[in-house]
């Protein structure tokens, strides 16, 4: 196991310097600068910026500047967004607000999702199945910014429960995690629900319910395990989103977070930013595959890692 | 069981390492005092975070804001009568003008105090204005006083910055040699990228905007928190000289971008003054009072590419122009209160002896709803002169904007418009912010949008932009022609301000006269005010002051 998670690391590794080259080149590949404004500025301006940020350089010279720097701890700094400023501090300030509101969407959507969809296999074809398969259907087909206005209009404008904006209480949480973790929810629950009708058709489960076992236990305890492992694996990547901010949620609710410089970064051609953002993202997928691979083996034993295709 | 234990607990360890992580940086920042309404601070909202609050670097309307709101220049806005502003002397506390109008002379008062206690000093200003022009600072605005001497060969990298023609003979005296006499000078010293600085502060360390203990500043308010993408706060500066005439104890921005959450913190009280709202809502609360508009010098408009068929032809083009109903655009698509442009020059344009460029200037082709049908029929006649009667043999045409509701609605007006009056087909492509700069300043376009607001009140700042030495620039219509770039020069260098409109004039004269461009409405600024709160007030060139605000 633990040489296997060694060589998983080493794989990874090199899968974010790949990223990480990709990316720079097609941020580079992609037409305008970052620096053109209306003001129409001259040629020796352009210069002057170019070199200050080595922009001026050859492309390969560029990309290797950058992973040497990276490599020292140094991602350069905004050019853009935020003039000046360390990209990894813009990093290490926003990416702790998205995370908790990413946890807490996670909670929520694993949670409900989880219990909803075991539930809706157990009823299949009853009234409460029809009602859940029209929710998530609906959440799964509905846009993030559609529930974040909704949810802002009802119970921000209309009712002022809730604040609208910001990250003060735990009051301020409700919505966007609520908003971020609805689609995943859906999502989790129509998983959860085909993938459990699958296991208690099953031998093993007629078994148990031929032994006399309550049906709460057969679903929670025998079936849920085998029906996790599609959950499990969507779970990962998702893992990885939830937490690096959701862009309309943050930018619905004014959360401070990283998702708008996600979305931003690319329209400002602010590169270094570019490349923070997808490195970060890059390494929190690439480790929450591993992560995933060895929740594999406790939910299923059977499962060997390392053998067959990861 | 076990094993779902197991997961269980790894789940718990995911979930609780990630809060305990978010723990560490997080928390800091929520709660940050003073955000809350009431008491005697503002709370308000003009835009999302801003891209820097340098001075020198900047270049946005909201960055200017905050600047000037910390920062003071020789001279400073201030509220006219009638609730707009004007530049009276801030930091200067007077100056002399030389006979040949071409130098002039700033004492700085002798009470005028940094944040941190320090005298502000004439070279202070010196600094500030250097690093300005210095090519490494690569500023936006670095061309903005080419007016001083040798300002343009700095720029251009062939002099020194210590060239530049400003000097400190004394602690408290600011010298200028300017080129030529420029009749807007003084005014235009109250901009933001013209407040003094301090050079040990700010040399050598990029990052000193962003900690209230270095933003040192000299203006009626210092910073005292910034938390970005959250709100900038800014308290009382106490070592400010005019501190007992700021009504109100500080202003919270909160930094925010997204319409319908502005508004509805609005709504909900807990901001006071907004400058944004969404489009879809413009028109009724500016019916129910909510909205309120004020001048803006600028002016929405399409540029023709000159250099290509068909808008080589001025018929084509003044077709193309004539057949746009303004009105309709105004009213029925941009719904923000907007006036029709008969020129580009906007009203409200100063003509440097109290009255107004446009009024002097007039229209070159009629606004008038009633005339719109004159319009449409000349037009036709124009199209038929230049060989395509009815749009008949007429190429497609690509009316290029960037990627933005508000520009595809116009748009969508436009081709309307085009297609019905002159029976042309128009075809619209839309481009991200970036890549469209770029294409429209290479040329690669038929007929693509174009806006302005001015950066000082001078119809210079609309005109200068098309001579043949800026077709590389902001000349989007690569249009050339020697007269205009005579009539620009020569403004440049007149020293008798009658004579100069007159050059202007004749300048606008010609470039209206070719149909180069063909402008759609001059801007309006909007905001939303809680009732109760007084003392706002507004310069045409954009910017919004808080300073006399009281609750």
């Amino acid at each position: 196991m633990a040489k296997y998670v060694i060589k998983r690391l080493v794989v990874a590794v090199f899968t974010i310097l790949v990223i990480a080259s990709l990316t720079f080149l097609l941020m580079n590949a992609v037409p305008g600068s970052p620096f053109l404004t209306e003001h129409g500025v001259s040629d020796e301006t352009m210069e002057a910026l170019e070199a200050k940020y080595g922009m001026d350089k050859p492309l390969p010279v560029q990309l290797k500047n950058y992973l040497v720097g990276f490599v020292q701890g140094d991602m350069g700094v905004s050019i853009k967004l935020q003039k000046n400023r360390s990209v990894s501090e813009i990093i290490f300030d926003k990416f702790p607000v998205s995370v908790k509101v990413g946890v807490w969407a996670l909670i929520w959507a694993v949670t409900v999702g989880i219990v909803l969809g075991c539930l809706a296999a157990h009823y299949r074809g009853r009234l409460l199945d029809s009602i859940l398969r029209i929710v998530a259907t609906v959440g799964v087909a509905i846009p993030g910014f559609v529930v974040a206005s909704l949810l802002l209009i009802v119970f921000g404008v209309k009712l002022k429960l809730l604040p609208t904006s910001g990250l003060d209480g735990w009051q301020s949480y409700l919505m966007p995690a609520f908003a971020l973790g609805f689609y995943p929810m859906c999502y989790i629950a129509r998983l959860t629900r085909s993938s459990m009708l699958d296991v208690i058709h099953q031998d093993y489960i007629r078994t148990a319910k031929a032994k006399g076992l309550n049906t709460k236990k057969i679903i929670f305890k025998h079936a849920l395990r085998n029906s996790l492992i599609p959950v499990v694996t969507y779970l990962g990547p998702l893992i990885a989103y939830l937490v690096t901010g959701g862009f309309v949620v943050e930018t619905v609710f004014a959360i401070p977070g990283l998702g708008r410089y996600f979305v931003q970064s690319i329209t400002a051609r602010d590169y270094p930013i570019i490349m923070g953002t997808t490195i970060l993202l890059a390494t929190l997928l690439v480790i929450m595959m591993v992560v995933v691979d060895i929740v594999y083996k406790i939910v299923d034993p059977r499962i060997q890692l390392g053998k067959g295709g990861d | 069981m076990k094993n779902a234990k197991k997961l269980l607990s790894l789940g718990l360890m995911i979930t609780l390492s990630a809060s305990l992580f978010a723990g560490c940086g997080g928390d800091s920042k929520s709660g940050g005092s003073g955000s809350k309404s009431g008491g005697n601070t503002l709370t308000v909202t003009i835009a999302s975070e801003p891209e820097t609050i340098d001075p020198t670097l900047n270049s946005s309307m909201d960055g200017a804001t905050y600047i000037l709101h910390t920062f003071e220049g020789l001279m400073k806005y201030e509220p006219t009568s009638d609730g707009g502003a004007e530049a009276k002397e801030g930091m200067a506390e007077s100056y002399e003008v030389s006979e040949d109008q071409k130098t002039y002379t700033f004492h700085i008062r002798e009470d005028a105090k940094w944040s941190d206690g320090q005298p502000v000093t004439a070279n202070d200003f010196v600094y500030s204005w250097r690093r300005l022009v210095n090519p490494k600072t690569a500023a936006d605005y670095a061309t903005y006083i080419n007016c001083v001497e040798n300002a343009e060969d700095i720029v251009a990298g062939n002099k020194d910055p210590e060239e530049l023609g400003v000097e400190a003979p004394d602690e408290k005296t600011f010298v200028v040699h300017l080129v030529a006499p420029t009749a807007y000078f003084v005014s235009f010293t109250a901009g933001a990228q013209l407040v003094p600085l301090r050079e040990d502060i700010v040399e050598g360390n990029e990052k000193w905007t962003f900690d209230p203990k270095t933003y040192v500043c000299n203006g009626p308010y210092k910073m005292s928190e910034w938390n970005h993408d959250e709100s900038l706060v800014m308290v009382k500066n106490d070592n400010y000289y005019d501190i007992d005439s700021v009504k109100n104890d500080g202003i919270t921005w909160k930094l925010m971008a997204d319409d319908n959450t502005i508004l509805a913190g609005f709504q909900g009280k807990e901001l006071d003054m907004i400058t944004q709202v969404p489009v879809d809502e413009t028109a009724s609360l500016l019916e129910d009072g909510t909205l309120i508009t004020v001048p803006q010098l600028g002016t929405y408009c399409i540029v023709f590419n000159v250099e290509k068929e068909p808008f080589n032809d001025p018929k084509v083009r003044e077709a193309f122009s004539l057949a746009i109903d303004r009105n309709y655009i105004c009213e029925k698509v941009v719904m923000t209160g907007v006036e029709p442009a008969g020129a580009w020059v906007p009203t409200g344009i100063d003509n440097g002896a109290g009255g107004d460029f446009r009024k002097d200037g007039g229209n070159y082709y009629s606004i008038d709803k009633a005339d719109y049908e004159a319009n449409c029929k000349k037009a036709k006649e124009l199209l038929a002169e230049a060989g395509y009667p009815d749009g008949k043999g007429f190429p497609v045409i690509e009316y290029l904007y960037n990627t933005m509701d508000s520009h595809q609605k116009i748009y969508e007006a436009l081709e309307n418009m085009w297609s019905s009056v002159l029976g042309v087909t128009v075809t619209g492509q839309n481009q991200d912010w970036n890549v469209f700069l770029s294409t429209r300043e290479t040329g690669d376009f038929q007929i693509a949008r174009h806006g302005w607001v001015a950066d000082f009140n001078d119809a210079l700042n609309f005109l200068d932009m098309y001579t043949t030495a800026n077709i590389d620039g902001n000349n989007y219509p690569r249009w050339s022609n020697a007269d205009y770039d005579k009539a620009i020069s020569d403004s440049i260098k007149e020293p008798d301000p009658a004579k100069r409109q007159e050059y202007l004039h004749k300048a606008e004269d010609l470039l209206m006269g070719d149909s180069t461009i063909a402008p759609l409405y001059f801007y309006m600024d909007k905001y939303c005010l809680q009732d109760g709160i007084e003392g706002l007030y507004h310069t045409p060139l954009g910017y919004f002051f808080l300073k006399y605000c009281t609750k």
